[in-house]
């Protein structure tokens, strides 16, 4: 493995290649710090990569937003109660 | 109280049981059967544990033994493919950059081509998906959930994805979507194949 070039701000710079590898991995903040910052300084100086980035964030965000939400209906909540009191494991809600 | 916040679940709880079953009824199944499990052995959770991702626990084990009883879902060997993956993805943008097909998703109709995308998904993507992207459990945590190696999580979050964003360009494809304005500079590296 290569020594890579370290810049003024002493963050080790990484290529167009290694940033898109870890593109997930950034977006849903599961790097260490110093691989995070290392993907922050590229994407600082790479409009392409940026470009990537955003749009993968526009993703994600349109998944959470759009997924269905819950439709559990109340009475599905007193099915369950009413089942756990059945089976013993519960109190019967007074 | 354990019922309290057991109960305070259901929603969550739901929502992860339909996305397993995509089946409303089977759903609700799963869930009072998650629910009836969780009681049985209260014993077993810390009280400062997590109680949503216990029961996510839980309910993917129950719905685990109902599938695999009924030999309907085979789990495969994932490997390790998340950066391949990752990297896919990068090249899916970029092709779509090039007709414009990536605007698509940022666009007001996006969310019934995400929700047939989404029932389109293996359960085994789909419930990491669903853990991650709209539960918001980390990568590890998921992987507890699922009692999975992390990596199995990276490789299943990373593939559903890319396969997701390829489904969103061919329904904005199919649906004759366009976009105008002007195309955005190109990744050099990416371009090139």
């Amino acid at each position: 493995m290569t020594d890579q070039p370290v810049p003024a701000s002493g963050v080790p710079l990484i290529d167009c290649d290694a940033t898109v590898r870890r593109l997930w991995d950034y977006l849903d903040e599961e790097l260490d710090t110093k691989r995070a910052e290392e993907v922050a300084q590229h994407l600082r100086d790479c409009a392409a990569c940026r470009e990537h980035f955003a749009f993968a964030d526009h993703f994600l965000a349109a998944l959470h937003q759009h997924w269905p939400p819950s439709s559990a209906p109340v009475s599905l909540r007193e099915r369950v109660v009413a089942r756990l009191t059945a089976e013993g494991v519960m109190a019967p809600m007074r | 109280m354990f019922e309290a916040r057991a109960l305070a679940c259901l929603p969550d709880i739901e929502r992860f049981a339909r996305s397993l079953t995509r089946n409303a009824m089977a759903a609700e199944d799963l869930v009072q059967d998650t629910y009836l499990l969780a009681f049985r052995g209260r014993d077993t959770f810390a009280t400062d544990g997590n109680m949503r991702r216990w029961l996510f626990s839980i309910c993917h084990h129950a719905w685990l033994r109902t599938v695999q009883r009924e030999q309907r879902v085979v789990l495969t060997d994932d490997g390790d493919e998340a950066e391949l993956e990752t990297l896919a993805a990068v090249m899916g943008h970029v092709t779509a950059q090039r007709s414009g097909l990536d605007r698509f998703v940022g666009s007001i109709d996006v969310g019934p081509a995400i929700a047939a995308a989404i029932d389109r998904l293996s359960p085994p993507m789909r419930v990491v998906v669903v853990l991650v992207d709209v539960q918001g459990l980390g990568y590890d945590e998921a992987a507890s959930v699922l009692n999975v190696p992390v990596g199995t999580v990276r490789s299943r979050l990373f593939r559903a994805r890319r396969v997701l964003q390829e489904r969103l360009f061919e329904f904005a494809r199919d649906a004759g979507f366009t976009a105008s304005g002007p195309v955005a500079e190109r990744h050099p590296r990416a371009s090139e194949s």
